[in-house]
């Protein structure tokens, strides 16, 4: 799902596309789409949560100053503030360059449920179609 | 005041601009995910203004290589005709 991602206090915008995941509890930013918004992950805070998967544990950092994430589709547009720290899921140090590569090819940003829950989610599966109702 | 609503103005046309192209962009890769399958298999690559400007296999490569771009609104994205399983 497309989303516009704003951090306005480092001036840093972009369109990022989220994987929808109702079995997460918080949503996460991935290393990969952070860089590409112009984060350094090196410089963020270590976040207390972690992140499991790909055999390996990712080092969580936190993005703490307020972001906007913006919805839109044809006929409206919706903007959520997320002011308690939003999640970059980051590579650990101690991954070889294969890992690293695997994690940043592979590693989806996660749309959770710490968000979905401002929404009503009505899934159409016969035509593979979410819709989120503010 | 005047300068302040000029300020907002300009930012919230920038995010629509930015929102309508890289929707472009993302609907562009969708539509022709199969031929850029055949092309770019195993490789990043870097979408911008709906076509491929550039490509690599691996990911240091391909921010190298963006880093020498405008890097405003591209779309950076590993293409991999394997399927892949994903537990969450």
């Amino acid at each position: 799902m497309p989303v516009f991602f704003d951090v306005p206090a480092f001036h840093h915008s972009k369109m990022v596309n989220f994987l929808v995941d109702t079995g997460s509890t918080y949503s996460a930013l991935t290393e990969k789409e952070a860089m590409l918004l112009g984060l350094d992950c090196g410089m963020l805070p270590e976040s207390k949560k972690q992140a499991i998967g790909f055999g390996g544990t990712f080092r969580n950092k936190i993005i703490n100053r307020p972001v906007f994430l913006t919805f839109r589709s044809n006929k409206a547009e919706h903007k959520i503030t997320y002011s308690s720290g939003f999640e970059v899921v980051c590579i650990p140090h101690d991954a070889t360059p294969q890992e690293r590569e695997s994690m940043l090819r592979y590693t989806p940003c996660i749309l959770g449920m710490d968000i979905l829950d401002k929404f009503e989610v009505y899934v159409d599966k016969r035509k593979v179609e979410l819709t989120l109702v503010s | 005041m005047i300068a302040e609503v000029e300020s907002g103005m300009s930012a919230t046309i920038e995010k629509t601009e930015s929102f309508r192209l890289s929707r472009e962009n993302l609907e562009w890769f969708k539509e022709n995910y199969e031929n850029l399958k055949r092309k770019y298999d195993n490789q990043w690559v870097i979408v911008q203004k709906r076509e491929v400007v550039g490509n690599s296999s691996t990911y240091d490569d391909i921010i190298e290589l963006l880093k020498k771009r405008d890097r405003k609104n591209a779309m950076v994205e590993f293409i991999d005709s394997k399927q892949i399983a994903m537990f969450f």
